[in-house]
């Protein structure tokens, strides 16, 4: 880069949030080579418009930045660039709690959000990964989403409007502040989840909800798969679940690590209710009548649960690092997806848990093999993703820099789909500057590997 | 103009009885439910999504205009052939393909209207949710192009929250699926958002996939009458504000009161300034006290009359005034003009308010429905289409209304959509820079700008 470029950055941003330092380069690239030439903390939106600008001048990459947490899954290897970490853009503009809106900046911790919306009991209902460490900015990039998303949806549901600074440096408002809205294409629902590829999230308006009056949680520990999807697919069918989990044995093995220790070994369903006093403990008993099995856990047990549930892939990853699978089948193919996939793991000797998001019909698979060594996998990854496909499902990894499995879905919409984002993408950003790194651009922007 | 040699194309890829140049026809084709004509040269019948695509290709090749149509219920113009050329149009493509029960998915043609889908899922203890008030006449096709709301938007949302994806047909004649029937978890940018509320300008559909949802086990209706209309904004937000989400929360004003009861004898409360229709559904245990909450807050923000209704038949009596509103107050004046301005749901009192003191202003009757809980409100201004001067107080009358919700921090349309009806006010609510965003959005799957060209989104923001 440069050095006429760091200074112009330098004079946007100030000096000392422009930072050159190995270090902190470090921490905003995806691995030890691929990392950006320059990270700055803009205070403000305009200044985020003037680095993109900046950076079209340069003719170097943009890659917004949050905490970093997920971007080992949405993003690829880039070298050079500018990083722009948002986490100085953390206000809350406005708490509106009789419309039950909030508009706030990008870079605010969703904890911290969390803890002052709570004040006038309302709540942003996203389960990211990692809720504390985490920003609504990323949530948003990402489109987050954890176990609850079966009742509430992922981020996207939960979002009026956006503020975005577009690849060409403009500032543009998406949505409003009403939660019906037509005037514009839905673009604040689009760009959820389009990680920085077509520009970055600045502020958004938040769509909050009232916190329940009660909240339950049942854990049923099973014999084998097939008992426990079927006692899923029943709880799915005969009550309203808000989050509705499928742990394999190996998986319940893993919580126990994680932080929550099942009275008894097997496969574990794991149901979660919110609302009215009346309407949880109904349901709730519905379970318990049906099931000898089935355990209500006290508030700290289900805190502790669901904890563990999260903690499950960092856990199994430890220094080492795990692959994980996300694969998504019809809700009735589920069971034959889950014993068929366990069978094909147990063919290996690689240590695997399956934990489903069981009302999504969604399957992590996460194997403890670090992501580098994916080579001595693929070829089991790819006869999972076959069986996927032979239910009318698909199988990705999440967590690799390989695009072959998610392009084989992708081109499977029709080959119009790559003609469709390459005019988006080079319209939009005509420089081509805007994170070009980002996976769901990347059938694009990047050759074939 | 459409050549001899374009319409004799046309007549080979669907059938010469398909195919349409009367003048009866073209006239019966130039308008909407709305305020807008425009004469087409042709229309088109289309019975499969091949000829849907061969069409499209034909006019792309010779950059013709398309309106797609469904049952022409829209009202802000999205059906009408504002440059003539062809309108294309879905109905006979009516099909159910799928009710796949326990995957709650069904798969529909676009011709699909709304109530035939809900009738064909509820033997399964089943309900798509959107429920337009058109519903029994309009199309899903069409509910999708405009992101159709309805009485439950409240809690269950709208059609974009109930169309998990769909097959679509580009201008190039070109297939793609958005979406799919399966949870979406590949890394790619989620097209589903972007098409549904897009009003027909990024393509046709052939298939929709929607999501069902399990019908509520029970519910309680409850018409609740207020000496004033901001009694009844202040009753909708003290029930939001203590956690209770219903399912339904209707306004009617006076004016409507009075229309309903003169026509149908129901026993309204005259003297009300407003009556909210209120529904709480879900399961049945608690729902009892769920109703016995709102009806403590309605009484003490100063409820005049309460009615919880103990039956299906009680029900069906307190939706009537709700069902029959808009006929009511059509019979008053040869023609009306419903608007869908939205707020943020607090602003309601403001803006019932404001629109009251502009009928007065402008000497318009002006009867007010809302969908209170949404902030969207559905003034229903009566004129005669003949009267110049009426029009001229009308169309000042929209300006103003649009004005005043931009300037509370709403929207020009929360369910109708903008097609050439609002066009003149996007500039007020959305920035060049924006429009210059989303003509490129546009661009990207119709780059000739075929399909409902100079609509939704202006032209001259590139």
């Amino acid at each position: 880069m440069r050095q006429e470029t760091i200074k112009a950055l330098r004079e946007i941003v100030g000096q000392e949030y422009c930072q050159v330092d190995k270090a902190i380069r470090r921490q905003h690239g995806y691995s030890e080579k691929a990392i950006p030439d320059v990270v700055v903390y803009p205070e403000n939106s305009e200044q985020v418009a003037r680095v993109v600008k900046a950076a079209i001048e340069e003719g170097c990459p943009v890659v917004p930045w949050g905490a970093g947490t997920m971007a080992w899954r949405g993003l690829l290897p880039l070298t050079g660039g500018v990083a722009i970490n948002l986490t100085r853009m953390k206000k809350i503009i406005e708490y509106d709690y009789e419309n039950q809106t909030a508009y706030v900046e990008a870079g605010i911790s969703l904890k911290e959000l969390q803890e002052v919306l709570v004040e006038h009991k309302l709540y942003w209902p996203v389960e990211p990964l990692e809720p504390d460490s985490c920003t609504l900015g990323g949530c948003i990039a990402t489109n987050a989403s954890g176990p609850s998303k079966l009742g509430y949806g992922d981020a996207k549901f939960h979002l009026l409007g956006l503020e975005l600074v577009t690849p060409t440096g403009d500032i543009i408002d998406t949505g409003g502040k009403t939660v019906k809205n037509v005037q514009d294409y839905d673009n604040t629902r689009f760009l959820a989840g389009s990680w920085g590829s077509l520009g970055i999230v600045t502020k958004a308006m938040l769509k909050l909800r009232p916190l329940p009056e009660k909240e339950g949680t049942v854990l049923i520990v099973l014999k084998d798969l097939e008992a426990a999807a079927k006692a899923a697919t029943t709880i799915r069918n005969e009550t309203l679940p808000v989050a509705l989990e499928l742990l394999d044995a190996a998986a319940m093995g893993i919580l126990a690590r994680a932080g929550y220790k099942p009275n008894s070994s097997g496969v574990g369903v794991l149901a979660r209710f919110t609302g009215f006093v009346e309407q949880v403990d109904v349901m709730i008993d519905y379970i318990k009548n049906k099931y000898q099995a089935a355990v209500t856990l006290d508030e700290e047990a289900a805190v502790a649960v669901w904890r563990a549930r999260g903690q499950l892939f960092p856990t199994l990853a430890g220094e080492r690092g795990a692959i994980l699978i996300n694969a998504a089948v019809p809700f009735t193919k589920m069971l034959e997806f889950l014993t068929k996939a366990r069978t094909e793991l147990d063919k290996s000797n690689i240590e695997a848990i399956m934990a489903a998001h069981f009302g999504n019909a969604q399957v992590h698979i996460m194997l403890a093999q670090a992501p580098e060594a994916y080579a001595e996998v693929e070829k089991m990854v790819n006869s999972l993703a076959d069986l996927a496909g032979s239910l009318n499902g698909m199988l990705v990894v999440d967590n690799i820099t390989d695009m072959t499995l998610a392009r084989r879905w992708v081109e499977s919409r029709g080959k119009a789909i790559f003609e469709i984002m390459r005019r988006l993408k080079t319209s939009i950003d005509p420089h081509q500057i805007m994170a070009p790194n980002s996976k769901v651009l990347a059938y694009v922007t990047r050759p074939v590997s | 103009m459409i050549d001899q040699a374009t319409i004799n194309e046309l007549r080979n890829i669907v059938g010469k009885k398909n195919v349409d140049t009367s003048k009866i026809s073209l006239d019966t084709y130039m308008y909407d439910a709305g305020l807008v004509y425009g004469n087409p040269e042709v229309i088109v019948f289309v019975e499969n999504k091949q000829q849907i695509a061969q069409v499209l290709k034909l006019a792309n090749s010779k950059k013709i205009p398309v309106t797609p149509r469904g049952n022409g219920m829209g009202v802000s113009g999205g059906a009408v052939a504002n440059r003539g050329g062809i309108v294309l149009v879905m109905t006979r493509m009516n099909r159910i393909l799928e009710i796949d029960v326990e995957n709650r998915i069904a798969v529909v043609e676009p011709g699909v209207l709304n109530i035939d889908l809900q009738r064909a899922v509820a033997p399964y203890g089943l309900v798509y949710r959107p429920d337009p008030a058109s519903q029994k006449v309009s199309t899903l096709g069409g509910n999708l192009g405009e992101n159709a709301g309805g009485m439950v938007g409240i809690k269950y949302g709208v059609t974009k929250d109930h169309i998990v994806g769909a097959e679509l047909v580009l201008p190039d004649g070109q297939f793609v699926q958005i979406g799919g029937k399966v949870e979406q978890i590949v890394p790619e940018l989620n097209f589903n958002a972007l098409l549904i509320g897009s009003e027909g300008t990024l393509g046709v559909v052939t298939e929709i996939y929607c999501k069902l949802s399990p019908a509520s086990k029970a519910v309680k209706t409850m018409l609740t009458a207020y000496k004033t209309l901001e009694d009844a904004g202040r009753a909708v937000s003290a029930i939001i504000a203590h956690g209770i989400i219903p399912c339904t929360l209707e306004l009617m004003d006076n004016n409507v009161i009075k229309a309903v009861e003169e026509w149908l004898h129901i026993g309204l409360p005259l003297q009300a300034g407003a009556v909210l229709l209120i529904e709480v559904d879900g399961w049945d245990a608690g729902l009892d006290r769920q109703a016995q909450q709102i009806i403590d807050i309605c009484k003490e923000v100063g409820a005049i009359e309460i009615s919880l209704a103990k039956n299906a038949q009680e029900r069906d009596n307190l939706w009537m005034a709700r069902r029959n509103a808009i006929g009511a107050m059509g019979r008053l004046r040869p023609n009306y003009d419903m608007e869908d301005a939205t707020v943020p749901r607090t602003k309601l009192p403001q803006i019932l308010k404001t629109v009251t003191k502009m009928a007065e202003k402008y000497n318009i009757t002006i009867g007010m429905l809302a969908h209170a809980g949404d902030g969207n409100l559905h003034p229903l201004v009566l004129f005669d289409e003949r009267d110049e001067d009426e029009m001229k107080r009308v169309h000042k009358i929209r300006h103003e209304l649009f004005r005043t919700a931009l300037d509370l921090g709403g929207t020009l349309s929360g369910e109708h959509g903008i097609g050439l009806g609002k066009l003149e006010f996007m500039t007020w609510a959305i920035k060049p820079e924006y429009l210059k965003f989303m003509r490129h959005e546009r661009l990207a799957f119709d780059p000739n700008e075929i399909l409902n060209g100079g609509k939704f989104v202006p032209e001259t923001a590139a």
